[in-house]
């Protein structure tokens, strides 16, 4: 199993940026929530990419126990089924732009697990981009980062390495204490 | 009377003519009648010509006066300048000279006057030159600075006092206005030390920048070409500078602007190629379900949707900011 973060670094609260590959993001994803799921953490996962049905049976399929796991889901938008509306698991926002209702989500879904063994994973920065400028998605990082130390929480964001222009990431690496390049591997 | 035309120099001594002091011309030499086109048969004894020399009555009254004020107090006098009107009714510019003497008929006036017409124009031409060169340098789009090789200003045009905020009357004759242009000791060192090599290598340069600190503490990027120009046996450098601040922040917002259009277009576009291979690669494996394909395919779409969005706004947005676009391209992209 891979192990892009330690123990240490999840109890200390840390906020990780993990760079990867266009072609590795969801492979990226499953390892990361296997990593936490493994090391006793809850996590919720914030999609911009994959709908939470895929991501949770693909979760499934790779041993996750997917009990720990929460979802904000910001793709699958007003096409949402009876059933998924009924998971408790799963909060919906209708478009990655709608970052109140993102940041709202996010709220209410740490409010709900009340656990310190939390972690966020936001999939991904460079997805947002298709929704929102670079200023705006700074902003929402900015805005998430604050939010998960202020709770107390760890979290890590991907993106894809060459998918962020200096600018962006520079601004980014400003807001998270390590940066986790993967883009290599 | 003695009339002394430019172009009849060598007759200044022979060539003269004498009035009495009532103004009758008593002697009109050949230079006089070259230049005011009377001969001396019309003219001698008789002072009808003055009339014709100065034919408008407030003009002559105004001339007059003048003659015999001041022969009031001096008998005499010096380069008194008249505009005569020759008999093709051309103005000529004449300074007088005079000299009163006794005769045996009685006190007569020589005056010697001499053609200045075209000394005078040349003046007048080279002082509107001169005027027009200042006006050039005062209210030229650029800026202009004109200063020795120690740094003192010399020249400081408007457009300097525009862009730099100091007034020419603060700068002029002192050479401490750089201290406040570049007030990072560190810089001023560099760029003084860039300019100075620059001039002594080829004594002059272009399209140098610097970043200028102005009076009210903004900065602005100049452009600088210089030249250093012998000078009254010394040496002057002319500085001609450029503010390029807002063409240097154009560019810095269009290659901003292109970056944020390569992030939302580009990389998104390669998204949505690894999830549609991502998706193949699931369905290859069977880790998905025919609902979960369409969902998946749907977001592809959408995403696909938003990129167009995204491309259409770009579009619009170069079509607003750039006016060299021509109108028809301007309303397909508006389009």
């Amino acid at each position: 199993m891979s192990d892009y973060f330690s123990t240490d670094d999840l109890e200390q609260k840390k906020i990780f940026l993990v760079l990867t590959s266009a072609g590795k993001v969801r492979e990226r994803n499953i390892e990361i929530v296997k990593e936490i799921a493994a090391d006793g953490y809850k996590s919720v996962i914030i999609t911009t990419n994959f709908p939470y049905t895929v991501l949770k049976k693909l979760y499934q399929q790779n041993g996750v126990d997917v009990s720990g796991v929460y979802f904000i889901d910001a793709v699958t938008g007003t096409s949402v089924k009876a059933e998924q509306a009924r998971d408790a698991q799963v909060r919906y926002v209708n478009s990655p732009a709608n970052l109140t209702d993102m940041a709202i989500a996010v709220t209410e879904t740490l409010k709900q697990i009340q656990d310190k063994k939390t972690c966020i994973l936001f999939d991904s920065v460079s997805t947002m981009m298709i929704y929102l400028s670079s200023a705006n998605i700074s902003k929402f990082v900015h805005f998430v980062a604050n939010k998960l130390r202020l709770m107390d929480i760890s979290g890590i964001f991907i993106a894809v390495e060459k998918g962020l222009d200096p600018h962006l990431l520079t601004q980014l690496t400003t807001f998270v204490d390590q940066i986790v390049d993967l883009s290599g591997e | 009377m003695q009339v002394q035309g430019r172009h009849h120099r060598e007759r200044v001594r022979d060539d003269h003519c004498h009035g009495s002091k009532d103004g009758t011309i008593r002697v009109w030499n050949r230079a006089a009648e070259a230049i005011t086109g009377y001969k001396a048969e019309e003219v001698l004894n008789s002072k009808e010509v003055w009339k014709k020399l100065y034919p408008d009555p407030s003009y002559r009254k105004t001339i007059t006066t003048r003659i015999k004020d001041i022969l009031t107090r001096n008998s005499y006098f010096e380069n008194l300048e008249t505009v005569l009107c020759t008999r093709d009714g051309e103005y000529r510019t004449i300074t007088w000279n005079t000299r009163n003497f006794e005769t045996k008929q009685g006190l007569r006036a020589i005056a010697v006057g001499r053609d200045i017409t075209e000394l005078k124009r040349a003046h007048i031409a080279v002082e509107e030159l001169n005027k027009f060169r200042e006006t050039i340098i005062e209210n030229a789009n650029v800026l202009l600075v004109v200063m020795d090789r120690g740094g003192t200003i010399h020249v400081w045009n408007k457009a300097a006092e525009l862009v730099f905020g100091y007034p020419s009357s603060e700068v002029i004759g002192k050479k401490d206005i750089w201290q406040h242009l570049y007030p990072d000791p560190a810089y001023r060192k560099e760029v003084t030390e860039q300019i100075h090599k620059m001039m002594s290598d080829t004594g002059s340069f272009v399209s140098y920048e610097t970043i200028i600190t102005t009076r009210d503490g903004s900065r602005r990027i100049i452009s600088w070409n210089s030249r250093e120009i012998p000078y009254q046996g010394g040496f002057r450098i002319i500085a001609v500078g450029n503010d390029i601040t807002d063409r240097k922040e154009a560019e810095l917002a269009l290659v901003s602007y292109i970056t944020e259009a390569a992030m939302r277009l580009k990389n998104p576009i390669e998204i949505i190629r690894e999830n549609l291979l991502d998706i193949c690669s699931l369905m290859e494996n069977n880790q998905i379900e025919r609902n979960d394909i369409l969902t998946l395919l749907e977001v592809q779409a959408n995403n696909a949707s938003r990129i167009l969005g995204n491309l259409a706004e770009l579009q619009s947005a170069i079509a607003s900011k750039s006016r060299a676009i021509p109108e028809s391209y301007r309303q397909f992209l508006m389009k």
